[in-house]
């Protein structure tokens, strides 16, 4: 427990609230969201279709504007940021696993894992990167292009491109979504692995109770609240 | 099994593009576009073939479409009773007029039907055609001729000449028109009965007696049904009524034979359909091929529901066809505008002398309309295949982009926004080129306009006309309708009074005459050798009979040509030079061969004589002269009597020894140059002068043709001009229209770069370098295809034209280049704009 305690925290949220309308039509997307997540940890928001988990993930990225509240991520209030501030931060500090549509197609495997950094203009920490890779499985494919992969395959590199700026913080929008679930087993599995191995922090969404049980810890959203496990 | 399923399929399409909107107006306005190029050319097409067809009808001296000549009463019954005659109408010959004053004028005295006189344009305009025997209708060239006031009543006293017999008679004027100076015989009608009186029906067919005796005998004129080979529907009409058409006259109206008559118009004409057809293919291709690619979710649903493939094109089809009905009319009308309100003013002042209003003709709007739908027809089939061949399961997952990106392995590169957008680019080659081509057939265009016009040389456009500031000469010499030249107008007293003219400085004075060269049987034969081995050379491929005189030893009807000093001068000789103290004196002569202007240029020396030999003229009234040939030379042909003379041979002779074979010693021209500054008060001397003093005298001014080749190159500009900014238009549309939707279609990817970090500026950067890269692809593919057009097409094309030099050019492209770039820098710029009004989850969300 003490040791837990003594870990930083990485990201936290503060009233999130995100209201969608006005007057009878409004939509309580998100109606004040508290939680906070630890550095390592592996945090899984479960809820149903429309219970605000994905607005909530748009949030926690700086992708969405919340109606009021605040998200700190390494205590840097992420929304004082003006736009093209906030895109720098992001692609330093957070790293994002979607659904579908992750890759761009005319880049081949390494290129998309290293984008990010070079849009930052970086050096890429080869080493690192090449650690990320092999440890994701994909050394045999960097120079393959998207539309060469398998599903699976297509999701780890999408991971891969998240660590590979050693982000913050990484968040994933239900990232097996799209495949079928041994394959899900697989990518998850990893996901977990590598992210432990890096000491990555990781956010993720799904509404599947079963993967859910993979993280370190479960957070329950409905109707826009945290109905259980908001805080570590 | 037929089901009833139309319905379904109006309805899906209707809402279908009803759910389009806005993008829509590009495929609307693209429609448009091509419609409005379409009508305008045929317009502009159709008034320069009728304009051509009524000059040549004026000419002619008849609309109708043939006629058949000589014929008896009998004959005429049982030709116009023919069911293929349409209507047709006669005229009955009695003679020609020999007025002294109307040696100028030929004109025929015959009797008309009121129709056939309609027909040839000499119908009272004024009176009525006469009915007794002492009444005549004419024309007011005629009268003018004659001295008689435009007033009916007058008598007036002529001299006809039926066949052999000469009568002398007063007559009445019962009635007169406007004459048509362009016309090759000027009309005098006579009564039916006076007609019946001085020329009764003969009792023979003219072609059994085939003497020349032609009084009473009836020339009928008809139409068929259409003008479409005209020629070998007279021929079955003769045969088929038992006529031998190789023995009866008949003759075509070449009016309607435009084809022939002007194929350089008609050549010009489909150069510019096919253009246009190209451009709008290219535009409504790519926007048909888009949008469906863009929608081919919707059309893999409609499929997995049971949509058949031949629906699916339907759909497609009907769109198409719900657009057209909306830009081709659209377009119709603003063409219809364009051609009614902007081309008269254009045309009048630059192509057609008198582009008499613009009418819309059906013609016009119906080849308008056919070929706009055409091409719509055409463009959209790809998008219908598109369509109908998507397969339900991969309709939902297609991406249009990745559909073609390369499936190979590749090498890892750095990564900036010039990279992205050059693989970006890469991902649907055939749309870049279209766009590309599109973008460059514009430059295209306009680059060989620009260099079209910058190959004509002024100064040698206009002296081919004219030499020194003004030529004055007998109207009969311009005049490309006489078919009588008089070579002799120009009498010393003339002569005289023009070199005082105020203002002139020089004048010179050009002879002709005519004359017969006699040659031994050793020249004739190499002659002859030459003429036929040569023939590509000459005019017309030399028929034997006109080779004839040839075989003995002569070659007739050569014009002989008197100069000055001065006219010497002007001479280009390439053979033997001139010592004029030796040519004086009148024993020497200079042969002319037309050698350049026909590419014979050192093959002609020699053909029936060399320098140092004699040749010997006979001239019209006996003599025989045998003069030394002194040297080889060509005269420019605005010194000329403007033709080429039998076989092409002139010989140049001093005035002074030419003189004494013209009748009166009359100059053929004079050639004045005007005292510095005194061009204009000059050329109005001139023209008071020809007009007042001697009507039958002609003059030219170096100005006028200065003119006539600037409004000739106007003309060049404002419809090259014209055309390349319409095409531009299209290009740049086309390039917006594959933009948008580019951007559109990648949205999902945009929001998903900018999610993990990629920020608006080298969002931006990214696609400006996208857009400028198809400015890039159209600016290089211009300068090559450019390049080529100028240095080959545009060099063979205008080869034959005597003051265009080939100028290498691409500079207008470069002077486009700019503004292309900047185009394809703003137009992502704002489309991106227009996206990131939705937010990034917005963005990603339409991805689901």
């Amino acid at each position: 427990m003490l040791k837990e305690e003594r870990k930083v925290e990485v990201l936290r949220t503060e009233g999130l609230k995100k209201y969608y309308g006005n007057n009878v039509n409004q939509v309580k997307a998100l109606d004040g969201v508290d939680l906070s997540v630890k550095q390592g940890e592996f945090v899984a928001i479960v809820g149903t279709s429309g219970s605000g988990k994905s607005t909530l993930l748009h949030m926690l990225g700086g992708l969405d504007q919340p109606t009021s509240g605040k998200v700190y991520v390494e205590d840097k209030d992420i929304f004082s940021l003006k736009k093209e501030a906030l895109t720098v931060f992001r692609r330093r500090k957070i790293g994002f696993v979607f659904q579908a549509y992750n890759l761009i197609p005319v880049l081949n495997v390494y290129e998309n894992i290293v984008l990010p950094m070079e849009l930052d203009g970086n050096d890429v920490d080869k080493k690192y990167v090449n650690n990320v890779i092999e440890s994701l499985g994909l050394s045999e494919k960097i120079k393959n292009m998207p539309n060469q992969l398998s599903g699976g395959q297509q999701q780890r590199v999408a991971i891969a491109r998240a660590l590979a700026t050693k982000p913050a913080i990484l968040l994933a929008d239900e990232p097996t979504g799209n495949l079928d679930s041994r394959t899900s087993q697989d990518v998850l599995s990893l996901l977990k692995v590598t992210g432990q191995n890096f000491g990555q922090t990781m956010v993720m969404i799904t509404h599947n109770e079963e993967i859910a049980q993979m993280a370190d810890r479960i957070i329950r959203i409905e109707d826009g609240k945290i109905v259980k496990g908001g805080q570590a | 099994m037929k089901v009833k399923n139309k319905k379904v399929i109006q309805r899906l399409s209707f809402r279908t593009i009803s759910a389009k909107g806005k993008k829509n107006l590009v495929a609307i306005f693209a429609i448009m576009l091509t419609t409005i190029l379409f009508t305008t050319v045929f317009t502009i097409g159709g008034a320069i073939i009728r304009n051509f067809q009524e000059a040549t009808m004026r000419q002619v001296g008849g609309s109708s479409m043939a006629g058949i000549k000589y014929i008896l009463p009998e004959d005429y019954e049982k030709l116009a009773a023919d069911p293929k005659v349409e209507q047709s109408f006669y005229r009955i010959i009695a003679g020609i007029l020999e007025n002294e004053e109307l040696s100028k004028l030929p004109t025929e005295v015959s009797f008309a039907q009121d129709l056939a006189a309609k027909n040839s344009f000499s119908y009272p305009e004024e009176g009525r055609m006469p009915q007794e025997s002492n009444e005549i209708a004419t024309s007011t060239l005629v009268l003018d001729a004659l001295g008689i006031p435009h007033e009916l009543g007058e008598i007036i006293t002529l001299n006809i000449t039926v066949d052999d017999k000469h009568i002398t008679k007063d007559f009445v004027l019962s009635g007169y028109w406007e004459g048509d100076p362009v016309a090759m015989a000027q009309q005098c009608w006579i009564s039916r009965s006076y007609c019946d009186e001085i020329a009764p029906t003969p009792e023979n067919s003219f072609y059994e007696t085939m003497g020349n005796k032609y009084a009473g005998y009836w020339m009928m004129d008809f139409d068929f049904s259409n003008s479409w080979n005209i020629a070998d529907k007279t021929i079955s009409l003769l045969e088929r009524n038992g006529y031998n058409s190789n023995v009866i006259g008949y003759g075509i109206n070449w009016a309607y034979a435009t084809s022939e008559a002007d194929g350089e118009t008609v050549v010009f004409i489909l150069f510019l359909l096919g253009l246009i057809l190209a451009s709008g293919y290219l535009i409504i291709f790519n926007i048909f091929s888009l949008n469906v690619a863009g929608e081919i979710k919707s059309y893999g649903l409609l499929k997995t529901i049971g949509t058949t493939e031949k629906q699916l094109k339907n759909m497609v089809r009907r769109q198409a066809f719900f657009l057209s009905m909306i830009g081709i009319p659209l377009g119709l009308i603003l063409g219809i505008v364009v051609g009614k309100y902007l081309f008269p003013v254009v045309l009048n002042a630059f192509v057609l002398e008198n582009y008499n209003g613009f009418s819309v003709s059906p013609l016009v709007i119906t080849g308008a309309i056919l070929f706009s739908f055409f091409t719509v027809r055409v463009s959209c089939n790809k998008a219908c295949r598109l369509a109908a061949k998507v397969s339900p399961i991969e309709a939902v997952r297609y991406v249009e982009v990745s559909a073609n990106v390369q499936k190979k392995e590749k090498k890892s590169r750095k990564i900036t926004p010039f990279s992205f957008a050059w693989a970006n680019i890469g991902r649907n080659p055939k749309k870049v080129m279209i766009v590309v081509v599109s973008l460059s057939l514009s430059m295209i265009l306009m680059n060989s306009v620009y260099g079209l016009i910058k190959g004509m040389d002024m100064d040698k456009f206009v002296s081919f006309s004219i030499i020194g500031d003004n030529i004055v000469t007998d109207s009969t010499i311009l005049n490309p309708a006489s078919n009588q030249y008089i070579t002799n107008s120009i009498t010393e007293d003339i002569r005289k009074e023009i070199e005082n003219l105020e203002g002139v400085e020089e004048v010179h004075h050009v002879y002709s005459a005519d004359a017969d060269i006699i040659l031994d049987e050793v020249s004739a034969k190499r002659f002859l050798e030459f003429t036929v081995e040569n023939s590509q050379y000459f005019e017309d491929p030399y028929a034997e009979e006109e080779l004839a005189p040839l075989k003995e030893n002569k070659i007739p009807f050569i014009s002989v040509y008197g100069v000055d000093l001065w006219g010497t001068e002007q001479l280009e000789y390439f053979k033997g030079v001139i010592d004029w103290e030796k040519f004086q004196t009148g024993n020497y002569c200079l042969i002319n061969t037309w050698g350049s202007a026909r590419g014979l240029e050192n093959k002609l020396e020699g053909m029936y004589c060399d320098i140092g030999e004699n040749l010997i003229l006979e001239f019209p009234d006996g003599t025989r002269k045998e003069y030394e040939v002194m040297a080889f030379a060509d005269m420019p042909y605005a010194m000329t009597e403007r033709g080429f003379g039998y076989l092409g041979t002139q010989v140049i002779l001093p005035a002074q020894e030419c003189m004494k074979y013209i009748e009166g010693e009359g100059a053929l021209m004079s050639i004045l140059m005007a005292a510095k500054g005194n061009e204009d008060s000059l050329d109005k001397a001139l023209n008071d002068y020809t007009e007042q003093m001697h009507p039958n005298l002609t003059y030219v001014s170096r100005k006028t043709y200065e003119e006539e080749f600037k409004d000739y190159v106007n003309m060049f500009w404002l419809v090259g001009g014209g055309l390349s900014f319409v095409l531009a238009l299209i290009g740049i549309l086309n390039f917006l229209n594959a933009m948008v939707t580019e951007i559109i279609a990648r949205r999902q990817e945009l929001a998903m770069m900018e999610s993990v970090g990629m920020t608006g500026k080298q969002m931006k950067s990214m696609l400006a370098w996208e857009g400028m890269l198809y400015a890039f692809f159209a600016i290089g593919c211009s300068i090559v295809l450019g390049s080529l057009t100028n240095s080959v097409l545009l060099k063979s094309f205008m080869d034959g034209a005597w003051y265009y030099t080939n100028h290498f050019t691409i500079l207008p492209i470069l002077l486009c280049s700019p503004v292309f770039l900047l185009i394809s820098y703003l137009i992502p710029m704002v489309v991106y704009r227009n996206m990131v009004r939705k937010s990034v989850v917005e963005r990603l969300r339409e991805a689901e």
